[in-house]
C-alpha cells in the first residue's frame, strides 16, 4: 500500500487494467473490500462487459469545464468524482459537482415530451400537460416554427442560460435566421464593461495570485463562490498562505473574507465613493506613481481639447505634449518620458489639457473625509488601503520571466456583481478601479491584473489612435452591435450599445412592441438552461410576457417557470447522459484568478454517456436541435446548421448534405483543434484529457506582446464619449429624442456615458426615510446558480438545510435586531419599494448593520416543482426592471440589487 | 396442579382486570416488536440513538435489582416485614429482568446476533458486563426462587450481583465521554432509583401497611432532588461548560417540561402525599406510583440531556414514535403479566390473605404504564 | 502504519464539497452524513469571522467506540483506521452515544429514499450495501486506500484542505504538516480518544 497515496498515481490505472481483463478479479478485489459492508456492489453480480469508469464532464454550473470521472454499473451511475488527471480541477469537484447524480435521477424532472391542454397560461395556472411522443413534439414543434422561418425568421427568440449553452443553439438560430439570441444569464452580472475597456479580454479582471502581494476584493469572492473547484480557489488560499494581502470590501463577511487580512464593511452603492478617495489619496496625498507607466501605456498624456475629444496632429494622430522641446507631439514620439502629464497648453490655438490633468483635476474634491459619510469607511482607512496599496505596487521593480524582464506590480483590484449591480454608480466604480490599478501599472503585467481569457498578442493591440481596443460588450465604439433601423433586435441591444445581456427586454418587447420601436411580433419562443422568470427580477411581467407569447416550447430539465409557462415541453437530459462534449464555458480555466496550470490551457472536454441508461424518456437538446433543424429543411446545403457549424471546424468539416450526428460533431470539434488524427475513442478514463497549453511562462502576460510603450490603456474613457455621441446621432437619425422607458430622464441615461468617473448615485441611495435599509444578494458555494437545478438537488439542499444555518436565511446584523426587536430565526417580511420578500432572520456580525443579507437565488418554484425549491426567501422580488425606476443601468444593463428596504415581522 | 387451578378461579370471579390488561400491552409491545422487524428501525424516532427503549430498560432491569434486594433486606432481617414477602420478590424480580431483557432485544438493530456476547464479548464494554451480571443474576433468582430451603447467603449473593447490574448501568453512561453522563454520581443515582421503584411498587401493591417502607420512600425521594441539584451544581460552576448547557436544557430548555414534571410530579408530590398523616392507602399507592413514574422520566430526562447536545452544536430534539411507545409499554406490560403468571403458576404464600394482596401490588406497574402512556 | 487526517482550516471555505462526495462515495441515504462542515461564526461586527469546521470519524487512537462495543464489531486495525465490521454489529448504538464527536450514523432503513414515489435507480443500485439495523460512520474510504488513492473527500476538497496518509511515514504530507504545525489541535482532547485526524 502506498505511504502517501496522493503521489501515488498508479494504482487507479492498474486497478482498472485488472477491472477491464477479468471481472473476476474486479469482484474478487472487492469482495476483500466488502469486509466493512463498504464497495461490495461490483461484488453482488459479475460486472457487465460495459461496467466501469468513465470520463465526463460537469455543467452544473456556468464554467462547466471540471472533469470528471462517471462510475457506470448495469447502466446506472453509481459515482461521480473529480478527475485527477482534469488540468482545471486536479480531482476536486465542488459541492454540485459531487451532486450531480441527484439531478440524473430526480423523480421532479420532466420524464416526457409533454403538450399543453389549458390554452390559459400563468404559473398558478395548472397546464393540463398530456405526455407525447417525441416525434408529434417535434413534428408540432416544426409545424409552428415553418411559417415564422418564411415570414420572418426574427419572431423567433431563443432564451438560453448557463444550463445547456451550446455552440448548436447558435448554428440553429443561424440557419433558421433569427438574430434573436437572447441570453437568460447575465442582468445580475454585467460587471465587465470597465475591464473591457481597459484592458482585459474575458469576462473577468483576474489578478496573478502567484504574484500578487495586495488585493483588494471588491464585494465578490475570488474563488470559492462560483466553480470553486476551478484553481481561483485553491490559487487564492495558496496566495494568503504565501502572505499575499487581501482586504475584503463588502457589506457582508464571507468565509473567504474571513481568511484575508481584512474585512471593511461597505454601505452598498457607494463603492464608488471609496475608489474615488482612494484615489484621490493616491493624487494628492501620496504622489507615488507609476509615472513610466501612465506615460508610456496609457492615455494619460494625449491632449484633450474643451470638447473632451483628443487633440489630433494632420494625420489623425493624438498628441502629447513634450516639455522638454515645447511643442505638441504625436503619441508614437519615443520622447514619451519627456511628454507631460500635467499642465494647460494651447495646440493650433485650442487650449487642452493632458488627460491625466483632467483625471486628477476631476479627483480633487473626492476627500476621505468627503468619502466617509457615503461609505460609514473611516477617512483613515481608506488612507491606509491606499498607501498599503502603492507601497505594495512596488513601482519600477521588474521580473525576469524566461528572459524576457516584465514590470512587476504585484497588487490589483476586483470589483463584481455586489458593487456593480447599482445603476450609474455601479459601473462608474470599477472604472476608478481601473484608474487605480493604472496608476501603479499593474495592467497585464506579472503580480497585475490582467483578463482572464487565454493570452493573445492581439488583446492590448492598439487602434490608429494608439490606445487598446476595446472588445466584448465595450466594443461598440466600433460597434459590436450594428445599429440598424427599425430594431432588429428583440431585446433592445440598440438602445444599450455597450450592454452586458438584455433578457429583462423582452416582456417589454414582447407586451409594448409599439412603445419599443419593434416592426415585427414575436411569434415563438424557445427557451432552455436558464430561469428568466424567475432570475429576470420582475416574475410577473415575465409571466405576462412567456404567456402572450402564441407559441412557446422549452428544453426542460424539471418543471421549472419556464416549463409550466409553455405549450411543448422537450425533457432535455440531466448532463451527465449527454455524450458529446463540452467546450467550457465563455471562459477558459481559471475564471477568478491566474494560474499556471490552467492559463494559456486549451483541453478538450469529453462525455462518454453511451453506457448510461436514461432513466426517462429524454434528450439531449443538441441532438434534438438536430433533428428539428432536419425537420425544418435548414440542415443541409450551405446555409444549413450543418454549414453554420463548419465555421468553427474549417480543419475537420462535417458533410453540409446529410444530418450529423453529436458523435461526428465532437469528433469534427476534436480534430479541428487537436488534430486530425486525434479520435472520440481514444479518450478513455484512463487517457485522461486531451489538451495542450499555447503559451505558458512569460507567454502568459499579455504585456509580452506589446511591451514598453507599445500600447496604452485608457485612464481616459474616450470610448464612453464616443458611444454616447455616435447614440445619440442614430437616435435623431431614427427620429428619437429618447431611449423609450426614458423618458424625460436622458441626462441619467447619459451620466455614467463619461470619459472621467465622478461621484453619481444609483436610484437606491437616497430612499425616502422609510426605507432604511439595504438588501444585498451574493452567491454562495453550494447554491451559486440556478442552472443546473441546484434549489431542487436533494444533496444539496439537505446539506445547505444541515449544516448552514446561515444558507436559506435573511442576514441581519446583532444591533440592528435588537434596534427593531428581532430575533434569531424570526419570520420576517423584507419590502422594497417594488416588492416583498418573507424569510427567516439569521442574525449575525457578519453583516453592514444598514444591511439585510440575502444568500443565493432561493425562494422560487413553479407549481409542479419539488417543493423544497420554494425554500428561502426570494431576493429578486425586491428588484425591479422598470427604467421609470432606473431599475435598469443604462451603461451595462445590469438591474439594479441593491434595493433600499424595510423589515419588519410577520 | 390443585392449588394453582383453585386460584385461577378464585382470580376470575374477582374479576381482575390486571393479567388481561397486562397480557394486552404484552401483545401490543410484541406486535411494535414484529413490526419492527419488518419494517426495520426507522419505526423509531431517528434523532438519538437511545430513547424510551433504554430508559424502560433501565428502570425494569432497576426495579428487578432492587426487589431482590428488598428480598434479601427480609431474609437478613433488615425489613423483617418483607419475609413473608420472598417467593413474590424473586418472581417480580425474575418478571422484571426478563421484560428488561426483552426491551434490550427490541433496541438492537440485529437482535439475532446478541449470540456474538458469547462469540466476541469485549471485556472493556459495560454491556457485556451488563449482559453477565443480569444472566447470573437471573440465574441466582431462580435458584433461590426453586431451592427447598432458603439460604440468606445465596440471596445476599443474588443481592450482590443485583446491585452489580445497577452500578454497571449507571457506569454505561457515566463512562461516557459525553460530559452529561460523564458523572461518578450517576450509578449512586441508578441505585437510589433501583430501591426507590422497589419499594413504591410494594407499596402500590400493600398501601400503607408497609410503614417502614413509607419512610424509606420519603427519606429517598428527597434524595434524588438533592443528587440533581448535587450535578447541576458541580456542573454549572464554569457557565460555559457543556453541563451548563445540558442544565439549560433541562431547567428552561426543551426538556424543562419534562425536568419539572418529574420535580413537581415524580418527587415533590409523592412526597407530600406521603408525609400526609391523615392520607388514606389510596394516597399513598398513588404516591408510589407517581414515584415510579417519576424514575422513568428521570431516565428519559437524563438519556436524552445526555444525547441532545451534539458535539457540533445546536440542541437534537426527541419524541418517541407510536412504535417505541407502544414497545415501551409492551415491556412494562410483560414485568406485570409475567408476574402475575409466575404468581398464578407457581403459587407464592402459604396465606391466601396475602395472594390477594399480590395481586393488588401487580397494579402499580400497570397503573404506572397508563401514567406513562399519559 | 498509522493513518490519519490532517484539516487545514485556514483552508477550509465550508463549501461542503466533501460532505456530499462522501455521499455517492460511500452510497449513504437521505439523512445520513458521514462527513459534514458545521458553519459557524465568531466576534463582534466588523471584527467578525466566519468558520467551517469539518467533522468526521476521528478514527482514534483510543477510540471510546471501540471500547465500549459489546461485540467487537468496532475496533481498530492494523493500518489505524477505526472500522465497524457489518457483519458483527448488533445494532446496541452504544458506540453512537459514547463517540465524543457523533460522527457514527445509525442504518436504519435501506429502501428508502430522497423522493416519495420510491427509490431511484441510482439509489436502488447502493442502498443495498447498508446493512439495516447496523452502525455505519466514515471509513476512511478505505476501498479507495487500498487502491492507493485518497479518500473522496480529499480529493475532492476544492480547497486542498484536506490532507491524509500515514502518520507514521516521516516522509508523508501528513507527518510533515504536523511537524511544521506543532499546535495542530484534535477535537475535544479531553475525551481522551487521542483522534487522529488533526486541524490547523
Amino acid at each position: 500500500m502506498s505511504k502517501d497515496s496522493l503521489a501515488n498515481k498508479m494504482s487507479r490505472r492498474t486497478f482498472l487494467k485488472v477491472s477491464a481483463a477479468t471481472a473476476a478479479a474486479v469482484a474478487a478485489g472487492d469482495q476483500l473490500l466488502g469486509g466493512n459492508g463498504v464497495g461490495v456492489l461490483e461484488a453482488n453480480a459479475a460486472p457487465a462487459a460495459d461496467d466501469g469508469w468513465y470520463p465526463g464532464v460537469c455543467k452544473m454550473c456556468m464554467q462547466g469545464d471540471c472533469q470528471q470521472r462517471v462510475h457506470v454499473v448495469d447502466g446506472v451511475v453509481v459515482k461521480v468524482e473529480g478527475d485527477p488527471q482534469g488540468r482545471q480541477n486536479f480531482g476536486a469537484l465542488c459541492p454540485r459537482g459531487n451532486a450531480s447524480i441527484m439531478q440524473m435521477y430526480n423523480p421532479w424532472r420532466v420524464k416526457k415530451p409533454l403538450k399543453r391542454t389549458n390554452p390559459q397560461k400563468g404559473l398558478d395556472v395548472d397546464p393540463g400537460f398530456v405526455e407525447i411522443s417525441w416525434d408529434e413534439a417535434l413534428q408540432t414543434v416544426a409545424d409552428r416554427l415553418k411559417p415564422i422561418k418564411e415570414s420572418d425568421p426574427r419572431k423567433l427568440v431563443c432564451v438560453s442560460g448557463f444550463g445547456v449553452r451550446s455552440a448548436l443553439l447558435g448554428n440553429f438560430e443561424q440557419a433558421f435566421g433569427t438574430p434573436n439570441d437572447v441570453p437568460s444569464r447575465g442582468s445580475a452580472c454585467a460587471y465587465h464593461i470597465a475591464g473591457h475597456i481597459t484592458h482585459q479580454r474575458g469576462p473577468d479582471g483576474v489578478p496573478d495570485l502567484d504574484r500578487c502581494n495586495y488585493f483588494i476584493d471588491v464585494g465578490h469572492t475570488l474563488g470559492p463562490n462560483i466553480a470553486n473547484s476551478s484553481p481561483g480557489t485553491r490559487n487564492v488560499l495558496d496566495a494568503i498562505e504565501r502572505g499575499c494581502k487581501i482586504i475584503d470590501i463588502d457589506p457582508r463577511c464571507s468565509q473567504e473574507a474571513s481568511k484575508y487580512a481584512e474585512w471593511v464593511p461597505i454601505r452598498p452603492g457607494s463603492e464608488l465613493a471609496f475608489f474615488l478617495a482612494m484615489l484621490h489619496t493616491m493624487l494628492y496625498e501620496i504622489g507615488t506613481l507609476d509615472i513610466w507607466y501612465l506615460k508610456a501605456r496609457t492615455n494619460g498624456p494625449y491632449l484633450i481639447d474643451p470638447e473632451g475629444e483628443f487633440v489630433k496632429d494632420g494625420s489623425g494622430k493624438p498628441l502629447m505634449w513634450n516639455e522638454a522641446a515645447g511643442r505638441a507631439v504625436p503619441f508614437d514620439t519615443p520622447d514619451y518620458m519627456d511628454c507631460a502629464l500635467e499642465g494647460t497648453y494651447t495646440v493650433n490655438g485650442v487650449t487642452c489639457h493632458p488627460a491625466f490633468q483632467l483625471v486628477k483635476d476631476q479627483m480633487e474634491e473626492y476627500t476621505p473625509e468627503w468619502s466617509e459619510q457615503h461609505t460609514t469607511i473611516s477617512a483613515a482607512t481608506v488612507r491606509r488601503i491606499a498607501n498599503d496599496f502603492v507601497e505594495h505596487a512596488q513601482i519600477g521593480a521588474t521580473v525576469d520571466i524566461d528572459g524576457f524582464t516584465f514590470p512587476l506590480r504585484p497588487v490589483g483590484i476586483v470589483s463584481e456583481r455586489g458593487p456593480y449591480q447599482h445603476t450609474n454608480e455601479g459601473p462608474m466604480q470599477d472604472f476608478v478601479t481601473k484608474i487605480i490599478c493604472q496608476m501603479v501599472g499593474a495592467i497585464e503585467v506579472p503580480g497585475g491584473m490582467s483578463g482572464c481569457s487565454m493570452p493573445h498578442p492581439d488583446w492590448l493591440k492598439p487602434d490608429e489612435e494608439g490606445i487598446r481596443i476595446a472588445n466584448y460588450e465595450a466594443g461598440a465604439d466600433y460597434f459590436g452591435y450594428p445599429w440598424s433601423w427599425p430594431l432588429n433586435f428583440a431585446d433592445l441591444r440598440q438602445f444599450y450599445p455597450v450592454s452586458h445581456t438584455l433578457v429583462w427586454a423582452l416582456p417589454k418587447t414582447i407586451l409594448e412592441p409599439e412603445k419599443y420601436h419593434m416592426d415585427y411580433r414575436i411569434e415563438a419562443l424557445m427557451s432552455c438552461g436558464g430561469g428568466p422568470v424567475r432570475s429576470g427580477f420582475d416574475r410577473e411581467a415575465f409571466e405576462k410576457a412567456w404567456a402572450a407569447v402564441p407559441f412557446h416550447f422549452v428544453f426542460a430539465l424539471t418543471y421549472d417557470e419556464n416549463a409550466i409557462l409553455a405549450d411543448i415541453v422537450l425533457p432535455d437530459s440531466s448532463f451527465l447522459e449527454k455524450d458529446t462534449f463540452h467546450g467550457g464555458s465563455s471562459a477558459p480555466p481559471g475564471h477568478k484568478v491566474m494560474v499556471d496550470s490552467s492559463r494559456g490551457l486549451n483541453v478538450f472536454l469529453f462525455r462518454d454517456a453511451s453506457k448510461i441508461t436514461k432513466p426517462y424518456d429524454s434528450r439531449n437538446m443538441d441532438e434534438v436541435l438536430v433533428d428539428l433543424a432536419d425537420k425544418l429543411g435548414i440542415m443541409t446545403g450551405p446555409d444549413g446548421m450543418a454549414a453554420k457549424a463548419n465555421n468553427s471546424l474549417r480543419n475537420a468539416p462535417l458533410d453540409t448534405g446529410k444530418k450529423f450526428t453529436l458523435r461526428e460533431w465532437s469528433e469534427a470539434s476534436l480534430k479541428q483543434t487537436y488534430g486530425a488524427d486525434k479520435k472520440l475513442d481514444d479518450i478513455t478514463d484512463e487517457s485522461g484529457p486531451v489538451y495542450f497549453y499555447s503559451t505558458r511562462g512569460a507567454k502568459n502576460y499579455n504585456y509580452y506582446y506589446q511591451p514598453d510603450n507599445q500600447t496604452r490603456t485608457p485612464i481616459y474613457y474616450i470610448n464612453l464619449l464616443r458611444v454616447a455621441k455616435k447614440f445619440k446621432e442614430n437616435l435623431e437619425a431614427a427620429g428619437l429624442s429618447e431611449v423609450p422607458g426614458w423618458e424625460g430622464d436622458m441626462d441619467y441615461f447619459f451620466e455614467a456615458f463619461t470619459p472621467i468617473p465622478k461621484w453619481m448615485t444609483c436610484p437606491e441611495f437616497n430612499p425616502p426615510p422609510e426605507y432604511d435599509l439595504w438588501a444585498i444578494n451574493w452567491k454562495t458555494p453550494m447554491a451559486p446558480f440556478f442552472c443546473g437545478d441546484t434549489f431542487g438537488n436533494v444533496w444539496l439542499h439537505e446539506t445547505m438545510k444541515k449544516f448552514d444555518p446561515y444558507e436559506f436565511s435573511i442576514w441581519i446584523n446583532t444591533a440592528t435586531a435588537e434596534e427593531k426587536g428581532i430575533k434569531d430565526g424570526d419570520k420576517v417580511c423584507v419590502e422594497s419599494r417594488y416588492g416583498k420578500a418573507e424569510g427567516y432572520v439569521k442574525v449575525t456580525e457578519l453583516i453592514h448593520p444598514e444591511v439585510l443579507g440575502f444568500p443565493s437565488g432561493h425562494g422560487a418554484s413553479s407549481s409542479k416543482a419539488n417543493p423544497i425549491t420554494a425554500e428561502g426567501p426570494y431576493f429578486n422580488a425586491l428588484c425591479n426592471i422598470d427604467e421609470k425606476n432606473r431599475g435598469v443601468d443604462p451603461l451595462t444593463a445590469g438591474v439594479e440589487s441593491g434595493p433600499a428596504v424595510k423589515i419588519y415581522k410577520v | 396442579m390443585t392449588n394453582s387451578a383453585s386460584n385461577e378461579a378464585k382470580r376470575s370471579t374477582a374479576g381482575n382486570l390486571i393479567l388481561p390488561v397486562a397480557g394486552l400491552l404484552a401483545v401490543i409491545g410484541v406486535a411494535c416488536w414484529v413490526v419492527q422487524l419488518i419494517v426495520g428501525p426507522s419505526v423509531l424516532a431517528d434523532t438519538i440513538p437511545w430513547g424510551v427503549y433504554i430508559a424502560a430498560f433501565f428502570l425494569l432491569a432497576g426495579a428487578g435489582s432492587g426487589l431482590v434486594m428488598m428480598a434479601a433486606a427480609g431474609d437478613w432481617g433488615i425489613l423483617p416485614a418483607l419475609k413473608d414477602w420472598r417467593r413474590s420478590l424473586l418472581i417480580g424480580a425474575a418478571a422484571s429482568y426478563i421484560a428488561a431483557g426483552f426491551m434490550i432485544l427490541l433496541d438492537l438493530g440485529q437482535p439475532v446476533r446478541i449470540y456474538n456476547f458469547f462469540v466476541s464479548p469485549n471485556f472493556t464494554s459495560m454491556f457485556v458486563w451488563d449482559f453477565l451480571f443480569l444472566l447470573v443474576t437471573v440465574v441466582l433468582v431462580l435458584i433461590c426462587f426453586f431451592r427447598k430451603e432458603t439460604s440468606k447467603w445465596l440471596l445476599g449473593l443474588t443481592a450482590v450481583t443485583a446491585l452489580g447490574i445497577v452500578l454497571i448501568e449507571g457506569w454505561i453512561l457515566a463512562v461516557n465521554p459525553v460530559t452529561v453522563w460523564n458523572s461518578a454520581l450517576i450509578p449512586v443515582v441508578f441505585l437510589v432509583e433501583a430501591i426507590v421503584v422497589a419499594v413504591a411498587v410494594l407499596l402500590a401493591a400493600k398501601g400503607d401497611a408497609f410503614e417502614s417502607l413509607k419512610k424509606i420512600l420519603i427519606g429517598l425521594l428527597p434524595l434524588l432532588l438533592i443528587f440533581s441539584l448535587i450535578e447541576m451544581f458541580a456542573g454549572n460552576y464554569m457557565g460555559a461548560s457543556q453541563e451548563a448547557a445540558g442544565t439549560k436544557l433541562l431547567l428552561t430548555g426543551s426538556l424543562a417540561p419534562f425536568y419539572w414534571g418529574w420535580v413537581v410530579l415524580g418527587v415533590a408530590l409523592p412526597f407530600v402525599l406521603l408525609l400526609w398523616k391523615g392520607a388514606r392507602a389510596g394516597a399513598v399507592k398513588l404516591a408510589a406510583v407517581l414515584a415510579v413514574c417519576g424514575v422513568l422520566l428521570a431516565k428519559i430526562n437524563l438519556l436524552v440531556a445526555g444525547q441532545a447536545l451534539p458535539f457540533e452544536g445546536g440542541t437534537i430534539g426527541y419524541f418517541p414514535s407510536i412504535v417505541e411507545i407502544g414497545g415501551m409499554l409492551g415491556g412494562l406490560g410483560l414485568a406485570v403479566f409475567l408476574f402475575v403468571l409466575g404468581k398464578n403458576f407457581f403459587g407464592d404464600a402459604p396465606a391466601a390473605v396475602e395472594a390477594s394482596a399480590e395481586t393488588e401490588e401487580a397494579k402499580a406497574p400497570a397503573e404506572a404504564e397508563t401514567e406513562a402512556e399519559a | 502504519m498509522r493513518y490519519g487526517m490532517v484539516i487545514s482550516l485556514s483552508r477550509c471555505i465550508g463549501c461542503n464539497a466533501c460532505s456530499i462526495a462522501c455521499k455517492h462515495e460511500n452510497g449513504t441515504g437521505p439523512g445520513v452524513f458521514w462527513r459534514k462542515v458545521i458553519i459557524t461564526e465568531s466576534g463582534k461586527y466588523p471584527q467578525a469571522a466566519m468558520h467551517a469546521l469539518p467533522l468526521l470519524c476521528n478514527h482514534c487512537e483510543d477510540p471510546s467506540c471501540a471500547k465500549v462495543c459489546p461485540v467487537k464489531a468496532t475496533k481498530m486495525d492494523a493500518n489505524g483506521m477505526v472500522t465497524i465490521d457489518a457483519k458483527k454489529c448488533i445494532g446496541c448504538r452504544y458506540c453512537m452515544t459514547a463517540c465524543p464527536y457523533n460522527v457514527r450514523a445509525y442504518v436504519r432503513s435501506n429502501d428508502k429514499g430522497y423522493f416519495d414515489e420510491g427509490l431511484t435507480e441510482y439509489e436502488k443500485a447502493v442502498y443495498g450495501e447498508h446493512k439495516v439495523g447496523t452502525v455505519e460512520k466514515c471509513t476512511f474510504c478505505a476501498q479507495r486506500v487500498e487502491e492507493g488513492k485518497n479518500p473522496a473527500c480529499v480529493q475532492t476538497c476544492p480547497a486542498k484542505a484536506l490532507f491524509f496518509g500515514d502518520l507514521d511515514d516521516p516522509a508523508s504530507q501528513v507527518a510533515k504538516l504536523l511537524t511544521d504545525n506543532p499546535n495542530a489541535k484534535t477535537l475535544k482532547p479531553e475525551a481522551g480518544t487521542k483522534p487522529k485526524v488533526f486541524y490547523i
